[in-house]
């Protein structure tokens, strides 16, 4: 009795899957053609995912995508003679949707871990990780080495976690899902520390007057992905990258978003010679 | 034929579902039970009370209820989460210490029991009038006559309805991950969604959507039989021949 109805739906399906199908071949086909050199999804502009909630380096402001890395990515779409286009988007689903070529990149520096170079590969860096812990003033983590044995927020799937836990083993590691919730457990006595990025845990401070952070330490080299099977595109971003480096803009925008106090990571400066360090930084 | 790979690598990737599920079965699925269970308890005693205060005949009992009913059902889950669950210790009412599950259960429950409250209210309200005019007529008290005859009678009633409201608690749980969780108290959401992160793939979520349908469905089945024998009885077979006892 059901066999009719069930057999139909399979022809539906079989209709759906090939219509699909041709589509994607579609899509393939353009993407080879000679006007699009570059092999974005679409000629003549460029799609980044961005974060909405990653102040000041990729976020919204007035309704619009804002930031460092996207007026970088700006700057070096510019260079490129495309156009970019910017999607907000979680970070579990950017790299699997970058090697599935929903996006052509993402406006966010990502660590490049050894897991996530067997999905896409990455640019050179856009820049160093820097980490700070920070603590209440009254119950304060001088160093980020005095979290042994306490419990510490951390933004949940930051690379940030295993980084803490193989510097200093005894921590207990409480994963939030963005900074506000583990800036108001640590008000709340709920956690001992916060470890995060230094211009995150800047803005922090200067926000909440309570707080104090330690010397930052180094997390790794972050960069921008790009699909495996797009090594032009990957080409064309290493070389605007270059560009922007060299005729001053990276300085300048990094100098416009990033608080006072923040210098341009030193491994940077020693990847890129000639990259000037930002006006008043001490080294 | 890449469109249909695409798919497949990103969430079919069957040895990061493998590789996935050990860590689901013992560390997520156990606390995702408890959570669950914790959360339905006190979703269960709060939707009833709210229950009775919705039908109370008080204004003064009964506006609080219905109150809390519209609000609770109306604001987003994650708000409702976190106003609980970082409001009262930031609020310093540490009732529960630094255990994250105190306040994700205590969240989860008041809420999830704004929607149980209704759906108790209309199993109650459609115990018929005669059978509550019965009872109070043979001198049980009105409290007496909610106790033994119209909780009873209204919560098989519900039953189905409930079923889906428990689904929907187990669901919820996911959301424990707002108010922070150490190594060990993640449930199956957010060990997913870590992996995922740390493998750029979306195959551990799946892998956990597969321990959730292993709740779920058998779940909405053992409802279905209890409640058919307790409308039905014990199946016919089970009685012995009219004959036997002439």
């Amino acid at each position: 009795m059901t066999a009719a109805p069930t057999r139909r739906r399979i022809g539906v399906a079989a209709v759906a899957l090939a219509a699909g199908m041709s589509l994607a071949a579609c899509g393939g086909a353009d993407a080879g053609s000679d006007a699009n050199s570059l092999g974005t999804i679409d000629a003549g502009t460029i799609s980044f995912a961005f974060r909405s909630d990653d102040k000041p380096t990729s976020f919204v402001d007035n309704g619009k995508p804002a930031g460092f890395l996207i007026e970088l990515t700006q700057a070096m779409a510019a260079k490129m003679k495309v156009t970019p286009k910017y999607t907000a988007t979680d970070f579990a689903s950017m790299l699997p949707n970058i090697r599935n070529h929903k996006y052509d990149s993402a406006a966010f520096g990502t660590l490049a871990t050894d897991a996530r170079k067997q999905v896409t590969d990455f640019t050179s860096p856009v820049s160093f990780g820097e980490a700070k812990m920070v603590s209440r003033k009254d119950a304060a983590l001088s160093t980020v080495d005095a979290s042994a044995g306490k419990t510490v927020a951390i933004t949940r799937g930051s690379e940030l976690i295993p980084l803490l836990k193989a510097k200093v083993p005894t921590v207990t590691v409480k994963e939030f899902p963005n900074i506000a919730a583990s800036a108001n457990a640590l008000t709340a006595g709920q956690v001992d520390g916060l470890f995060t990025g230094e211009t995150t845990a800047l803005d922090l401070v200067t926000k909440h007057p309570d707080y104090t952070a330690s010397p930052s330490i180094t997390s790794g080299q972050t960069a921008l992905p790009v699909a495996k099977d797009k090594p032009n595109l990957r080409k064309a971003l290493d070389d605007a990258l270059k560009s922007v480096i060299a005729d001053g803009t990276y300085t300048k925008l990094f100098d416009k978003w990033n608080p006072q106090g923040v210098a341009i990571p030193a491994d940077m400066i020693a990847f890129y010679p000639g990259l000037q360090q930002r006006p008043g930084a001490g080294s | 034929m890449d469109g249909i790979q695409h798919v497949l690598d990103t969430f079919f990737d069957l040895p990061l579902i493998l590789s996935t599920l050990p860590t689901l079965l013992k560390e997520g699925l156990l606390n995702t039970l408890f959570l669950t269970v914790l959360a339905s308890v006190i979703g269960l005693v709060v939707g009833v009370f709210l229950a009775s205060g919705l039908m109370s005949r008080h204004l003064l009992l009964r506006l609080p209820c219905r109150w809390y009913v519209d609000v609770l059902r109306g604001l987003p889950h994650i708000l409702s989460i976190y106003l609980i669950g970082q409001g009262l210790p930031l609020a310093g009412l540490n009732v529960f210490g630094s255990w994250t599950y105190g306040y994700a259960a205590l969240a989860i429950g008041l809420m999830e029991g704004a929607y149980m409250a209704e759906i108790f209210r209309s199993g109650f309200q459609s115990v018929e009038k005669g059978i509550v005019e019965a009872a109070r007529s043979l001198g049980l008290s009105r409290a007496r006559t909610m106790r033994l005859i119209v909780i009873p009678i209204g919560f098989r009633r519900v039953l189905p309805a409930l079923t889906g409201q428990f689904i929907l608690v187990i669901k919820s749980t996911a959301l424990v991950y707002l108010l922070g969780l150490a190594t060990g108290q993640r449930e199956m959401f957010a060990i997913a969604q870590d992996t995922s992160s740390n493998n750029a793939s979306l195959s551990p979520l799946v892998a956990a959507g597969l321990f959730y349908l292993v709740i779920t469905v058998p779940l909405t089945y053992a409802v279905n039989a209890w409640d058919r024998r307790m409308r039905e009885g014990r199946p016919v077979a089970a009685l012995p021949p009219v004959e036997a006892a002439a």
